[in-house]
C-alpha cells in the first residue's frame, strides 16, 4: 500500500452512524484489550472517544477532553453538523487538532496516541495529539562520554529529539522534514538540516533515498542506513552516527544533513567523509593544541590497530635482519619454546581477544569484572606461562586492541577489526611487501568511495588548503573561518577572526 | 607437480570468466563477451603451456632480432 | 572509458609518480657504468629532453581533442590503417607493463623475500593493480595525491640520514672522460622513463581542462627527474661510481647503509616501500590505459571485463621476458632505445601529421 506518507486515499471512507464506524475500528484491531472506547452523549448527541491505553497521556485525555466534552458543554440541541463545527473550533482545549475521513488514517493516528472522537451521523472524526508513553526522559549517554560537553543524549522519542536539536539551533532556517518510512511500523522520521546552509542536491539525494526505501519495519536507524549508504560493499562507513545533540547540531551547521529516526536514539548524519569518524565534539571544547595533538593520535592509533600484528607476524618471520639486534635477540627467546608460528600465535590471540570483547558486551554487571579478571589476567598469563604464546605477542594483542578504543567512531573501529586480519594473513605469506600492497590496495578503496556525491577522502584527497585547518590541526574556534568546501559550497564566514582579545 | 599447476590456472581462468560473465550477460553485449572470451583462452593457453615449460616464444627476441636487422 | 576525470593537479602528480617509476629503480646502474661520476649530468640532460617532449606529447594531446591515442589514431587514419597504428602502440604499453611488473618482482625476490617464488610476487602486486585499476582514473588520482606527501618525506628522510657519509669527492674528477659519455648517456634516462610517456596520451584525455594541464605535464616531468637526479646523486656521493655501476640495485645498498644512533639499522626497508610506491602507479597507468587501449581498438564500451585475462598474460609475459638479469642488461643497453624511440617518439609524430593533415581536410571541406 503506501510506502511513506499517510495521506493517500483508501478505498474506506468512515461511515456516518458511530455504531457502524466503532466496530469497524473495533474489528480491525482485533478486539484489542488495550483500545478505549468511551461512549458518551453530547447535547443528546451519541458520540464515542476512542484511545489506545498506554499510548496517551490520560490527564490530557481526561481533562482536556472528556471533562470539556461532559461537562463544559451547553446542553442546547444543535444539529450534528453546528455540534462538529463547535467543538472543533470552541470547545477542545487541546493544541494540536485535526480531521480524518479514512479509516486507515484514523487507525494510524489512533496508533501513535491520539485520542478519536466520533460522533453519530458525521462522517468525519476529529483527532487530537494527546502522546504520552513513557519514555526513558533525557538521560546520559552511555556510548559517548565526554570529559568536558553536555552530556545529555538523544532518546527513543522523536518528539523529544527534535527539540533538543531546535534547542541548539535556533536559526529560522534549520528545516525539520517529516518522513514515515516502514510499512508496518510506520516509523517516524525528521530529515534536519539548514537550509541555505545544506547542499540542495545532497538534501534532495537524502530524500529520494529515504523514499526509495521499501520495507516492512524500521526499528532502527542501522536499517535506514543499509539502505541509504553509498557503498554497500565497503566495510568502512559513509553515513555517521551520533547520539549527542551537540555532535549532530555541529554537523548541522556544517552544512551535513541529519536523519532522526523514532525509536533509537541513534541520529544519522551525512555526508560522512573518512575524517569524521576520527573527530570527536570533544576536541572542539578543549584547548585547540591539546585538540589537534589527540586527533593526528588518533590517526596513529588507527595505523597500529591495523598493521601491529602484521607487522609483528612480517618481522618475525620474513624479515628478522631488520629488528635491531638486541629486540631481536629477546624476541627470539621469547619465541623458543612456542610451539606455533608466529602467524598462528597471533591468530589464536586476536580471535580470543574478539571473543573477549564480545562477550564482555553481553555480560551482566555484577559478573562482568569477575569474567573480565579471568579473561585478561589469567588466560593471557596462563598461556604465556604455558608456553602457548610469547609475552611480546600478549603485548601486541593488547595495544592494538586498546588503540582501536581510541578511535571515537565505533563504526570507524568495525572495518579496522576484520581488515586486521587481511593483513595478518598477508604478512604470513609476503612479509612486508604482502604489506604494503595491502596498504596500496587500502588506501585506493578508501579514495574510490563517495558519501552523498563528496569523495570520501576529502580534505586529503582532493587536496583542499582552507579545510586542512579543522582536519589534523584544530585551529581556534576565531581561525575557523569557513564551512569545508566539500561540505557546504555557499561558505558564509562563519566567524570573524578580529573578535578574539588577543 | 605441473599437473597441479595447469589445474590451477585453468581454475583460476574458470574463476576470471565466472566473475565477469554475469555482468557482461546482464549488459547483453555479446560482442564484448566474445572479445573477453577470446582474449581470456589466448592468455590462459599462454599461462598453461609455460607452466608446462613449454618454450613460449619470447617477443623481446623478435624486438631485438629486427632492431639489429635494421643496423640499429 | 568510465565518465571520470582527474583535475590537471591529479594529473601532475600521476606525471611525477610516473617518472619515478622503475626508472629510480633501474637507472642508476647504467648511468654509472657509461658516464661514470658524472651520471649526474646525464639526468639533467634528460630532463630537458623529457621537458621538450612533454610538450610535444601535450600538442598531440591538443590536436587529438579529447581522445586517447588509440581513439586518434583511429580517427585521423581511418579503421585499419589506424588499427596497424594502435597495434603496435599497444604492443610497446604491453610490452612495458610486463617489463616493469618483472622490475619489482625481480628486486622483491633478490632482496626482501627470497623464498617467495616470482610468480606469486608477479600475481599479488598484478592484482592489486587490476583492482586499483577497476575502481577508475578518479580513485588513481586521489590516491597519488595521498602518497606523494609520503613520498616526499620519505625522499628527504632518506636524504639526511645519509648526508653524513656523502663524500663529495666522489664525484671527481669531474668530466674525466669529457662530455661527451654523460650526454650520450642521457639516453639511458630518456628511454625509461620520458619516452614511455607516450602512455599518458591514453589519460590526458581525462584530465580536466585548462592550461594547467599542459603545465601539469612539464612539471610532473621535471619534478619526476629531480627526483631521479637526487637518488643518482646520493648513489655516486655515498657510494662512488664504481661501486654504483657493479651494484645491481645501488640505492638500496645506499640505504642498508643508513645507521641512525647507532641503533636503527634495517632503514632500507624504506627506500624498497618508495619504490613499490612508484612502480606501482606506473604499473596501473600501463596497466589502465593497455586495457583501456584494447578496448576501444575493439569498439568495446568497458574495459573493465579485460583487465583480468590481460592481466594473466602479463604475468606471463614478465616471466618469459627474459631468463636472467645479463639478457636484460644486453637488451636495455642495446635494444631498448630504438624501440622506444620509434613507439616514443615516430608514433606519436606520425599521428600528429595524421591529426593535423585530418583537420586540414575537414577544414577544407567546410569551405
Amino acid at each position: 500500500m503506501d510506502k511513506g506518507s499517510t495521506d493517500q486515499p483508501t478505498s474506506s471512507l468512515l461511515y456516518s452512524s458511530l455504531n457502524d464506524n466503532v466496530t469497524m475500528v473495533t474489528k480491525r484491531l482485533g478486539e484489542s484489550s488495550d483500545l478505549v472506547v468511551r461512549h458518551i452523549s453530547i447535547n443528546k448527541t451519541p458520540c464515542a472517544v476512542l484511545y489506545m491505553d498506554g499510548l496517551v497521556d490520560k490527564n490530557t485525555v481526561q481533562e482536556y477532553i472528556m471533562e470539556a466534552l461532559m461537562l463544559d458543554m451547553p446542553s442546547k440541541r444543535a444539529s450534528v453538523k453546528a455540534l462538529y463545527e463547535k467543538i472543533k473550533t470552541a470547545s477542545l482545549p487541546i493544541g494540536e487538532l485535526s480531521e480524518v475521513e479514512h479509516i486507515d488514517e484514523l487507525l494510524h493516528r489512533l496508533l501513535s496516541g491520539e485520542t478519536i472522537l466520533l460522533i453519530d451521523k458525521e462522517k468525519k472524526a476529529l483527532v487530537a495529539s494527546t502522546k504520552g508513553w513513557r519514555d526513558r526522559g533525557v538521560q546520559e549517554s552511555t556510548a559517548e562520554s565526554v570529559i568536558r560537553g553536555p552530556k545529555e543524549a538523544f532518546n527513543e522519542t522523536l518528539r523529544t529529539n527534535t527539540a533538543l536539536l531546535r534547542r541548539k539551533i535556533r536559526d529560522s532556517n534549520l528545516r525539520m522534514d517529516a518522513k514515515k518510512i516502514g510499512k508496518m511500523t510506520q516509523t517516524d522520521i525528521a530529515v534536519a538540516y539548514l537550509e541555505g546552509t545544506a547542499e540542495d542536491s545532497v538534501v534532495r539525494d537524502v530524500h529520494k533515498r529515504l523514499e526509495n526505501i521499501d520495507i516492512d519495519g524500521v526499528l532502527e536507524s542501522g536499517y535506514i542506513e543499509e539502505y541509504i549508504q553509498d557503498a554497500q560493499y565497503s566495510p568502512f562507513p559513509t553515513v555517521y552516527y551520533s547520539e549527542k545533540p551537540d555532535t549532530i547540531a555541529a554537523g548541522i551547521l556544517e552544512g551535513r544533513v541529519a536523519i532522526i529516526v523514532d525509536g533509537t536514539p541513534e541520529v544519522l548524519l551525512v555526508p560522512a567523509l573518512f575524517v569524521n569518524f576520527f573527530q570527536s565534539s570533544e576536541d572542539y571544547y578543549q584547548r585547540a593544541d591539546i585538540g589537534t595533538l589527540i586527533r593526528i593520535l588518533r590517526l596513529v592509533c588507527f595505523c597500529i590497530a591495523l598493521f601491529m600484528p602484521a607487522l609483528y607476524i612480517a618481522f618475525t618471520t620474513f624479515h628478522q635482519e631488520m629488528i635491531p639486534a638486541p629486540l631481536l635477540i629477546s624476541l627470539a627467546a621469547q619465541r623458543e619454546g612456542v610451539p606455533f608460528p608466529a602467524f598462528v600465535e597471533a591468530l589464536i590471540m586476536e580471535l580470543t581477544f574478539e571473543i573477549l570483547r564480545e562477550a564482555g558486551i553481553r555480560l551482566p554487571k555484577p559478573v562482568g569484572s569477575a569474567v573480565s579478571i579471568v579473561g585478561a589476567l589469567v588466560l593471557g598469563q596462563s598461556a604465556v606461562q604455558a608456553g602457548l604464546v610469547s609475552p611480546a605477542m600478549v603485548i601486541v594483542v593488547a595495544i592494538t586492541a586498546i588503540s582501536s578504543f581510541v578511535i571515537p567512531a565505533y563504526n570507524m573501529a568495525i572495518p579496522i577489526r576484520m581488515i586486521r586480519f587481511v593483513f595478518m594473513v598477508l604478512a604470513a605469506t609476503f612479509g612486508l611487501y604482502g604489506i604494503i600492497l595491502g596498504m596500496i590496495a587500502l588506501v585506493f578503496h578508501l579514495c574510490s568511495l563517495k558519501s552523498f556525491g563528496v569523495p570520501y577522502m576529502s580534505p586529503f584527497a582532493p587536496f583542499v588548503a582552507k579545510d586542512q585547518k579543522d582536519v589534523l590541526i584544530r585551529f581556534p574556534h576565531w581561525g575557523l573561518f569557513s564551512r569545508p568546501t566539500s561540505i557546504a559550497k555557499n561558505n558564509e564566514t562563519r566567524t570573524n577572526p578580529n573578535s578574539k582579545e588577543s | 607437480m605441473r599437473m597441479w599447476t595447469t589445474i590451477a590456472i585453468l581454475a583460476v581462468a574458470a574463476a576470471i570468466f565466472w566473475l565477469e560473465f554475469p555482468r557482461l550477460k546482464k549488459a547483453g553485449k555479446i560482442k564484448d563477451i566474445w572479445f573477453f572470451s577470446i582474449i581470456l583462452f589466448l592468455t590462459t593457453t599462454v599461462s598453461v603451456l609455460e607452466s608446462r615449460g613449454v618454450n613460449v616464444p619470447n617477443p623481446l627476441d623478435s624486438i631485438q632480432a629486427f632492431y639489429q636487422a635494421i643496423g640499429l | 572509458m568510465d565518465n571520470q576525470t582527474i583535475s590537471p593537479r591529479q594529473f601532475m602528480f600521476l606525471v611525477i609518480l610516473f617518472t619515478i617509476g622503475s626508472s629510480i629503480l633501474i637507472i642508476p646502474t647504467p648511468l654509472a657504468l657509461e658516464a661514470r661520476q658524472d651520471a649526474w649530468l646525464s639526468v639533467i640532460v634528460a630532463i630537458l629532453v623529457g621537458l621538450l617532449l612533454s610538450l610535444f606529447y601535450s600538442k598531440v594531446g591538443k590536436e587529438a581533442e579529447g581522445k586517447t591515442f588509440v581513439q586518434a589514431a583511429q580517427y585521423a587514419f581511418g579503421p585499419w590503417i589506424g588499427r596497424v597504428l594502435n597495434l603496435f602502440y599497444l604492443m610497446f604499453l604491453y610490452i612495458l607493463s610486463a617489463l616493469v611488473l618483472r622490475n619489482i618482482g625481480d628486486f622483491m625476490t633478490t632482496q626482501i623475500i627470497p623464498e617467495t617464488p616470482l610468480q606469486f610476487t608477479h600475481i599479488l602486486f598484478l592484482l592489486v593493480i587490476i583492482a586499483g585499476a577497476y575502481l577508475g582514473i578518479e580513485a588513481m588520482g586521489r590516491s597519488a595525491e595521498i602518497f606523494i606527501p609520503w613520498m616526499v618525506l620519505l625522499l628527504i628522510f632518506m636524504v639526511i640520514s645519509v648526508a653524513p657519509q656523502i663524500n663529495m669527492e666522489h664525484l671527481k674528477p669531474h668530466f674525466e672522460n669529457g662530455i661527451w659519455p654523460p650526454i650520450k648517456a642521457s639516453g639511458i634516462v630518456i628511454g625509461t622513463p620520458y619516452l614511455e610517456m607516450i602512455t599518458l596520451l591514453m589519460i590526458y584525455p581525462y584530465v580536466k581542462e585548462g592550461i594547467k594541464k599542459t603545465h601539469g605535464w612539464m612539471l610532473g616531468s621535471v619534478i619526476g627527474g629531480l627526483a631521479l637526479l637526487l637518488i643518482t646523486l646520493i648513489s655516486l656521493l655515498v657510494l662512488g661510481a664504481d661501486l654504483t655501476g657493479l651494484n645491481a640495485y645501488p640505492t638500496y645498498k645506499v640505504g642498508e647503509k643508513i645507521n641512525i644512533a647507532g641503533f636503527l639499522e634495517g632503514l632500507e626497508i624504506i627506500i624498497a616501500i618508495i619504490w613499490m610506491i612508484t612502480i606501482f602507479f606506473k604499473l596501473i597507468i600501463l596497466v589502465y590505459s593497455t586495457t583501456v587501449g584494447v578496448a576501444q581498438f575493439l569498439n568495446m564500451d568497458d574495459h573493465r571485463p579485460l583487465l583480468l585475462p590481460l592481466g594473466m598474460g602479463t604475468v606471463v609475459l614478465s616471466i618469459i621476458a627474459y631468463p636472467d638479469v645479463a639478457y636484460f642488461e644486453t637488451f636495455v643497453g642495446e635494444t631498448w632505445s630504438a624501440y622506444a624511440l620509434t613507439h616514443g617518439l615516430l608514433l606519436p609524430l606520425v599521428l600528429l601529421v595524421g591529426l593535423l593533415v585530418r583537420k586540414k581536410f575537414s577544414k577544407r571541406k567546410q569551405t
